[in-house]
């Protein structure tokens, strides 16, 4: 049997395994284990499969993981996010779909110390909805733009799945991180149009607000209450930047620089602190496993030549890479409508990596491309894992009505993915400045 | 058969507890590690701004990672943390999801238990060769041990709940 074939029906049981509920974790390395078996010996198979987890849990490089996950594990217990949302609500809060831009834009400022959509979407939610609702905004509208603008998290820097494709693909973080930054506020930007145009179209959905007018000078006093975190974000991406800090000891700075916001603050306490540590903990210890799994499962699609064939098969089949790509993107598209999004990004792109290196793209850019189509995962139904988040930290909004206002946001991001498709300098210009 | 069946459930729930509570004390320490990493990470980058840099710090926030993501996989299991495809598994009967469980479970006893054997084996041989890291030059073995001892908790804890899906309790 050739290692295609092998590969192939590999693919099949693991989607088998994912089917019954079995952890991603363990599916990747119960499959990549015996596949591995199959076509080499099992004692080259055992040392494989530990060797590439003492590798992956023992790498400099991953351990930008942990460090990024706790600086976002301390904003969100610090009350961080409440801050930056009614900052942005004294600037916007009185035009009429004033708090949805406020929100959109709590969201992306929030995302540039966290890197966890669900953490983005909780937090905000909590803080934004209880406003949004006393002025008698649309539902839908408003609980799809808290989740949609939560996914805002996983592009703007540091962002969690930029990370695990850097360390999945060998890809420098700092560059993936820079990459994010344009696409960020490119799509912070789009959010907001879509907010406009529905209330243009729909303006009985957007209520007039009839708040009275802030100050300008209340307006920038507000600005103290985030300028201490947007500092922090510049020395984080300032140092990566211009090369004073790898990715971890700039992860390692944004924690030392949340503690010491938080306590001198006093929004983080002891409690608080613990909490992150602890939530840290599990979120790292998950993506450790996934990774190793993906990791030993990529080894094994490479001893099959997997990669190589398909590779080889569209080269054959003689059509533009661009339509290869939109091939990619509406493949990821489905998936997301079914999977976890770090479960499909660990499960693809091992497979799919060599291709797109082979087919010329820029493999920083398809970073950014593949976190775009996982936001439009995170928000599509089934498993929209945004909607789910923010249905269970809000009470009596079933996930069906925050699913019914999602268009606008979606029809964003889509248009966002053709923006970069067509112009990729949106990604890659800042990336061409940093060393790391 | 319903004396058995009762003690086999209390030393089930017995052997449950003692596993969850070293799970957590394993975590505990786990997160204190995670301290001591952001701790040396800074404690480096000022060191080599005012004075020089700590000698094989690379590989010492290595091996500190390599600890606390490894004590924390046993505690990761009993929250269940690990990401897992669900759409379709709530739709399952509860006898069937029963069995999905004890494949699950079992499934993850025996790899676990094989990567806590293999490395084992791994210490034991870079022990004998005496092998140690690339700057720091740290003897690398009883960071494996580490290894073998975090997946062994892993294993213990696949293992319980394996037997209690067998037994069928709710895990």
């Amino acid at each position: 049997m050739s290692g295609s074939i092998i590969f192939i029906i590999s693919i099949f049981l693991l989607i088998c395994c994912l089917l019954i509920g079995m952890p991603v974790a363990y599916a990747l390395i119960l499959i990549g284990f015996i596949g591995f078996c199959y076509v080499t010996s099992v004692s080259s198979a055992l040392s494989l499969m530990v060797k590439t987890i003492w590798a992956i849990f023992s790498s400099y490089e991953f351990s930008v993981i942990p460090m990024f996950i706790l600086m976002g594990t301390l904003a969100f217990h610090s009350g961080f996010a409440s801050r930056i949302y009614f900052t942005a609500h004294k600037f916007f809060g009185y035009y009429r779909g004033g708090l949805l831009i406020a929100t959109t834009l709590g969201c992306a400022a929030f995302g540039s110390v966290c890197g966890s959509t669900t953490a983005a979407v909780a937090t905000i939610g909590k803080t934004a909805y209880p406003e949004i609702e006393k002025y008698g905004y649309d539902r839908s509208l408003s609980t799809a733009c808290i989740a949609a603008s939560g996914s805002l998290a996983i592009l703007i820097p540091p962002s969690n799945m930029l990370i695990i494709y850097g360390v999945l693909t060998e890809q420098p973080i700092g560059k993936l991180f820079t990459a994010g930054i344009l696409p960020g506020l490119l799509l912070t930007l789009l959010f907001i149009i879509a907010i406009i145009i529905t209330r243009w179209l729909k303006p009985e959905l957007v209520p007039v607000v009839v708040n009275s007018k802030i100050s300008w000078k209340e307006k920038f006093a507000s600005l103290s209450n985030i300028v201490d975190v947007f500092l922090l974000f510049l020395l984080m991406m300032g140092g990566l930047f211009i090369g004073w800090f790898s990715p971890t000891e700039a992860g390692a700075v944004g924690v030392i620089g949340m503690v010491l916001i938080g306590f001198f603050r006093k929004t983080l306490n002891w409690e608080n602190f613990f909490s992150a540590i602890y939530d840290t903990a599990r979120i790292t210890g998950m993506i450790f496993l996934i990774v190793s799994g993906a990791t030993i499962f990529g080894y094994f699609a490479a001893v099959t030549q997997f990669p190589s064939f398909l590779s080889a098969l569209v080269s054959n089949l003689h059509a533009p890479p661009s339509l290869i790509i939109a091939i990619i993107i509406i493949g990821y598209l489905i998936g997301g409508c079914f999977m976890d999004s770090l479960a499909m990004v660990t499960l693809t792109v091992p497979i799919l990596f060599p291709l797109i290196l082979k087919l010329g793209f820029d493999p920083i850019w398809f970073g950014v491309i593949i976190v775009l189509v996982v936001e439009m995962g995170v928000i599509t139904p089934p498993v929209g894992i945004n909607v789910y988040v923010l249905s269970g930290s809000l009470e009596n909004i079933p996930t069906e009505t925050i699913f019914r206002g999602i268009i606008p946001y979606l029809i964003a991001i889509i248009i966002c993915t053709f923006l970069i498709l067509f112009f990729p300098k949106i990604v890659l210009l800042l990336p061409m400045y940093i060393t790391y | 058969m319903f004396v058995k069946q009762s003690k086999t459930s209390y030393y089930l729930d017995r052997i449950e507890s003692s596993t969850k509570i070293l799970a957590k004390l394993s975590d505990s320490i786990g997160q204190y590690v995670l301290i001591f990493m952001v701790i040396l990470v800074i404690g480096n980058i000022i060191l080599r701004k005012f004075w020089k840099p700590i000698y094989g710090s690379y590989d010492y926030i290595s091996f500190t990672n390599a600890v606390f993501v490894t004590l924390t996989l046993g505690y990761c299991a009993i929250k269940k943390n690990n990401v897992a495809i669900e759409f379709l598994v709530k739709h399952f009967s509860k006898k069937f999801s029963r069995f999905i469980n004890i494949i699950v479970y079992f499934t993850g006893f025996c790899i676990f238990s094989l990567i806590t054997k293999e490395f084992i084996v791994l210490a034991r041989e870079l022990a004998h060769v005496h092998e140690v890291s690339g700057t720091a030059y740290i003897p690398i073995s009883p960071f494996l041990y580490i290894e073998a001892y975090g997946f062994g908790v892993l294993s213990l804890i696949n293992l319980i709940y394996f037997l209690k899906s067998i037994y069928n309790k709710q895990t």
